[in-house]
């Protein structure tokens, strides 16, 4: 199984901001807005070091 | 003498759970009896390791004398019975033709690392530090 590396990095985030989310925080909304941020914090990291390598190299 | 048993009990219960949480993602919250906490937890940690298997991850074995191999046995290690099961079925051999490889090889170690994180947790709720 091949996949992109976009789709890669979807689904390490999505699996990721879950656990991160439930094992730090305490109630559902704080839970809920962290997983959601940690989602898009790696997402956007990956696109901006994606877009700075091909800027670099 | 008569009150050491369940002194006994409350210090052994967290270390029961945190090392059941460790055999099996998931586990150490279910004994808590955080029904969909578990669930949601063990579907992100078993997706996780699931897709590493499929993009043909190398799940490392203990006897390397690399200290990086040795790592990453740990790691994949603490995903218990699944890496075990992978084991068994002759999965996790790794596969260094398919571009997805490096992927699927740091999916099953993630997956290792966030489930020893979650036995911490079920540790720390078990003590009462966390709820």
């Amino acid at each position: 199984m091949v996949i992109p590396h976009f789709m890669a990095v979807l689904i390490f985030a999505f699996s990721v901001s879950i656990v991160f989310a439930l094992t730090t925080k305490e109630n559902v909304r704080e839970q809920l807005s962290y997983g959601l941020y940690t989602f898009l914090a790696f997402c956007l990291v990956a696109i901006g070091f994606g877009w700075l390598m091909r800027i670099i190299l | 003498m008569k009150g050491s048993k369940p002194l006994k009990l409350i210090f052994l219960k967290p270390v029961l759970i945190g090392f059941s949480a460790l055999i099996f993602p998931g586990l150490g919250h279910l004994l808590l009896k955080k029904w969909l906490r578990s669930a949601v937890l063990a579907f992100a940690i078993l997706l996780l390791f699931l897709f590493g298997l499929k993009m043909e991850g190398k799940l490392y074995i203990l006897g390397s004398d690399q200290l990086i191999e040795i790592v990453l046995f740990i790691a994949d290690f603490c995903n218990g019975i699944p890496y075990i099961l992978a084991k068994y079925w002759g999965f996790g051999e790794g596969n260094l033709e398919n571009q997805s490889f490096e992927y699927g090889t740091t999916y099953l170690a993630v997956a290792g690392l966030l489930n020893l994180l979650v036995a911490i947790n079920a540790y720390d709720i078990a003590v009462g530090r966390k709820h």
